[in-house]
């Protein structure tokens, strides 16, 4: 049975023969893929995770002089840090949010400030699509998550950033500094990434135990770990995460950022009870998680202001 | 008002806020607990400004952000992020100005001190002298209006809590030696002379504790010098009182020795007989004062005729009261013989000066032994006689009559005879009168007699001078149930004694056992510990207050007073005066010594005779 929660979707979605698959290459043990169990690590000493949030909260159209329709969003997003240390309960620093509105077809359109202290930045994407739009979005989110990756990064902390290094890969100039320890923490496993008989071996994975590094296309080391139990009823890549360090920090990097990664995570992992993706959503993230929404205010709050302030706009429109 | 140093946190708007409670979310630094004073300031849409005033009555703390207990150890392993979120709940004791809105949401809250705090207690409204109460969590003494204690506008002051914790009684000779003993008292008294024609009466119910407060307390010394503000010398000076020490206008009275029929020495055993006097009532003053109406006071008796005969034998012996010819020792004669002119109103023949006549014309009664003999004998000469005096009621009822004054001779007996003089109201202040010794019967009659006569000499002579009666076990005196004259007499002095001057600080472990009358009619209501089984009779105390009282430890008190909304709790500092034998023997032989040491110096210094040497 898949652990996630309805909603959130399939933590393996990963078919071995789709054309998606690609076949990494396994650059620790020889090439030999075998498990690793990291020497259990004290607590933390500078340990952070980096996560955002974001919310659509309205649907817009906005037909033009010429009868055209046009598209767009109200959303909002947050992004922050969870830090963990040896001897402080774990604090949640940089929260930055924001609001935006998002209109396709190249241009972009103001809502008016809401006397309650509402305001959206207004932005367009090009073409017809709605996913563009909330991309858009979603890449603001992304650029806020990479600012706040890459200070931490700086500042010396083992930075863990929830979601794959991919996407946010050209906002960060951390990832490309040499010693920088930064781990991507991939959830879901959308396609294969291994040979096939590399690929069978990964849920042979014990909880703590991570694979052999491989070296994915993109630029980055990869490594598989259990980082939880997911119960006697769960399939055999439940619990199992992508840990990926981006190349450039080099390889002995890599190596000791995923070992520390590896022995420290499984602590963070939750019991299955507590959270909807457990255990591979670690708390701290879940709590961080949270703490953005609620700092993003209610959304029944926020769609209330975007009605408000389209009301205003309309009424302009029309008696001009 | 908002002072940066002062601000303990913001109004919560995660929640409502109205116009009697509120609760503050508290800024990590601040240091709040119970019963702090704080203010808000809130701007009104309209410009004006009012500002709330407050006790926090709860305090509460969460992690914001744990949803499951197991979250807690969460937090604590340093794997869940959340958030330490403090909160106090107050509740409003004043709006200033009179306008009653609730707090804005968010709004900063400051503690409440200097002006603000006299705002907060109403002190500013006190215009016409205010009597502490105690002292509030941070030693600053908390007051209550002098309108309200000297009868002005209220009076009465209602005490309760279990034995042994609550130290009501402790709590009375607190309030009174406040107003009998220091400065400040004697200006709430209205002056020297004004305090000179104070008098209070304190029941002594336990031991012979109370005979011991005209001495000083040797736990003070020893207590004072405690680190901070645990030092009583230095919560005596806080409450305005510089050099507290024992009270010096008392007169101290017990019973006589039970064993010494015909004389008058009291019945102590931690004092000096000298210092106590004997107190009794001569057969006169039994017979005029009506004293009979108190032997008769027990619930079982008043539900049945017997209270009727008791009313026809008492107006009988007032009908027939002779003086004995050439006695002044208060021995009288019934007379056989009553002409029938002769009034049957009990009132108006006991105001009538009584003739003098010979022991021959009829019975003589020197003691209470005599009253039982003249019942006997009355009994013995058939329904003519009885009828006469008992009026006409049923055998048994007489009967019954005879069997309760023959019980009482060995109880009130010893507290009838001649030479015996009743409590005086002379000479002191503070009169202490020791019932401890006594059956519960001869307590109810001594408490009878004694209020008796304060309430009638003060029938007509306004409030002033006040008098105080300070009555433990009160709910002995006026229970909840039943009828008894001595309940309608201290139901009358709950009503109507306040504009008497008559002002009764009675204690009860429990006031759902006393007459509602009297905590009612009481402007102060006190409690200490309270029974957590009783709580439910303390409407005036919120529940949290009714809970928290059921751990008061000795010496916390809650006071509620009727120009303060909200009751305060207060701590009252250690007395300086003895409330046991034990607090002042040990100081007797301090005191020995000390005289024994300047007896050696004055030899050493004199030589020897320094007696010759002037």
């Amino acid at each position: 049975m898949e652990p996630f929660e309805i909603s959130h979707g399939a933590g393996f979605e990963a078919q071995e023969d789709t054309p998606e698959a690609v076949e990494c290459e396994v650059v620790e043990d020889g090439g030999d893929f075998r498990a690793h169990r990291p020497a259990p690590a004290d607590r933390p000493r500078r340990l952070c995770f980096v996560d955002g949030v974001m919310r659509i909260e309205a649907r817009l159209t906005r037909t033009g002089a010429d009868g055209e329709t046009r598209m767009g969003l109200a959303g909002s997003w947050g992004a922050g840090a969870a830090l963990a240390t040896a001897d402080r309960p774990v604090e949640v620093a940089h929260e930055t949010t924001g609001r935006a509105v998002v209109f396709t077809g190249g241009e972009a359109v103001a809502l008016p400030r809401h006397a309650a202290g509402w305001r959206w930045v207004p932005s367009a994407v090009e073409g017809e699509d709605l996913d563009a739009a909330r991309g858009h979005l979603r890449d603001t989110m992304r650029a806020a998550e990479a600012g706040i990756a890459e200070r931490l990064c700086d500042a010396g902390w083992l930075t863990v950033f929830d979601g794959p290094l991919h996407p946010v890969r050209r906002g960060l100039a951390a990832g490309r500094k040499a010693g920088a320890r930064l781990v991507g923490y991939v959830k879901t496993h959308h396609r294969r990434m291994l040979a096939r008989e590399q690929w069978r071996m990964v849920p042979a994975l014990a909880p703590g135990e991570r694979s052999s590094l491989f070296e994915t296309k993109v630029g980055l080391y990869a490594s598989y770990l259990r980082v939880g139990e997911a119960g006697p009823w769960a399939g055999a890549w439940a619990g199992i995460v992508r840990l990926e360090v981006p190349a450039e920090a080099g390889r002995d990097v890599a190596t000791a950022a995923v070992d520390e990664a590896a022995g420290w995570l499984p602590q963070f992992a939750p019991p299955l009870h507590r959270d909807a993706r457990a255990p591979v959503n670690l708390t701290p993230v879940a709590g961080l998680e949270r703490l953005l929404r609620r700092r993003l205010g209610s959304p029944r709050m926020a769609q209330r202001a975007v009605r408000e302030v389209v009301r205003e706009l309309n009424q302009e429109r029309r008696t001009p | 008002m908002t002072d940066a140093q002062n601000l303990i946190g913001l109004v919560d708007g995660s929640t409502d806020s109205d116009s009697r409670t509120f609760h503050v979310v508290l800024d990590p630094e601040a240091v709040v607990q119970l019963d702090d004073l704080v203010a808000v300031a809130t701007e009104l849409p309209n410009g004006r400004r009012v500002t709330h005033y407050g006790i926090v009555t709860e305090l509460r703390s969460r992690l914001e952000g744990a949803e499951f207990p197991s979250d807690t150890a969460r937090f604590a392993d340093r794997t869940l992020p959340a958030e330490h979120v403090r909160r106090a709940e107050v509740r409003v004791l004043r709006v200033v100005p009179e306008f009653f809105v609730s707090p804005h949401a968010g709004s900063p809250v400051v503690r409440a001190t200097g002006e603000d705090r006299e705002q907060a207690l109403f002190e500013d409204e006190m215009k016409r002298g205010k009597l502490p109460l105690g002292l509030d969590a941070t030693g600053a003494p908390v007051y209550a209006d002098m309108r309200f204690v000297d009868g002005r506008s209220g009076g009465h002051v209602s005490i309760s809590g279990i034995s042994g914790v609550a130290t009501k009684t402790s709590y009375a000779l607190f309030l009174l030696y406040q107003l009998l003993e220091t400065e400040q008292g004697m200006e709430l008294l209205g002056g020297r002379a004004g305090r000179e024609s104070v008098r209070a009466f304190v029941f002594n119910t336990k031991g012979e504790d109370l005979l011991h407060i005209d001495r000083p307390n040797s736990e003070f010394a020893r207590k004072s010098g405690a680190q901070g503000d645990r030092d009583p010398r230095k919560q005596w000076e806080a409450l305005g009182v510089s050099k507290p020490g024992p009270f010096r206008s008392v007169r101290l009275y017990a019973p006589r020795q039970s064993d010494s029929a015909g004389s008058a020495v009291p019945g102590v055993r931690t004092r000096n007989t000298a210092d106590v006097a004997a107190y009794g009532w001569t057969p006169e003053q039994f017979v005029r004062e009506q004293l009979l109406q108190f032997c008769f006071t027990s619930e079982d008796e008043r539900s049945t005729q017997v209270g009727f005969v008791e009313q026809q034998f008492r107006i009988q012996l007032l009908r027939r009261l002779k003086r004995l010819a050439g006695d002044n020792t208060g021995a009288v004669v019934i007379a056989h013989h009553v002409p029938s002119h002769v009034s049957y109103n009990p009132d108006r023949l006991a105001d009538r000066e009584p003739d003098e006549a010979p022991a021959g014309d009829g019975h003589l009664i020197r003691d209470f032994g005599d009253f039982v003999e003249l019942v006997e004998r009355i009994a013995s000469e058939g329904d003519e006689a009885a009828n006469e005096w008992f009026g006409h009621t049923q055998r048994g009822t007489q009967q019954a009559f005879f069997r309760r004054i023959l019980r009482l001779r060995r109880h009130i007996g010893p507290l009838i005879g001649c030479g015996l003089t009743p409590v005086s109201q002379e000479n002191a202040r503070m009169h202490v009168v020791d019932i401890s010794t006594l059956h519960d019967d001869a307590q109810r009659f001594v408490v009878g007699a004694l209020l008796e006569r304060v309430w009638r000499e003060k029938q007509g002579t306004g409030r002033d001078p006040l008098r105080f009666v300070v009555l433990d076990e009160l709910n002995k005196y006026a229970p909840a149930q039943g009828y008894s004259p001595l309940k309608e007499l201290l139901v009358d002095i709950a009503e109507r004694g306040r504009s008497l001057g008559v002002l009764l600080v009675g204690a009860q472990q429990a006031a759902s056992a006393v007459a509602q009358a009297l905590p009612r009619n009481a402007s102060l209501k006190v409690a200490g510990r309270l029974d957590a089984g009783e709580s439910d009779a303390y409407r005036f105390l919120t529940t949290s207050l009714r809970e928290r009282a059921s751990r008061f430890m000795p010496g916390t008190m809650v006071v509620s007073q009727p120009v303060v909304p909200e009751p305060i709790p207060v701590r009252f500092p250690f007395p300086p005066f003895a409330t046991n034998s034990d607090e002042a023997a040990a100081d007797e032989v301090k005191e020995e010594r000390r005289v024994d040491k300047i007896t050696a110096n004055l030899k050493a210094f004199g030589g020897p005779d320094p007696g010759l040497g002037l």
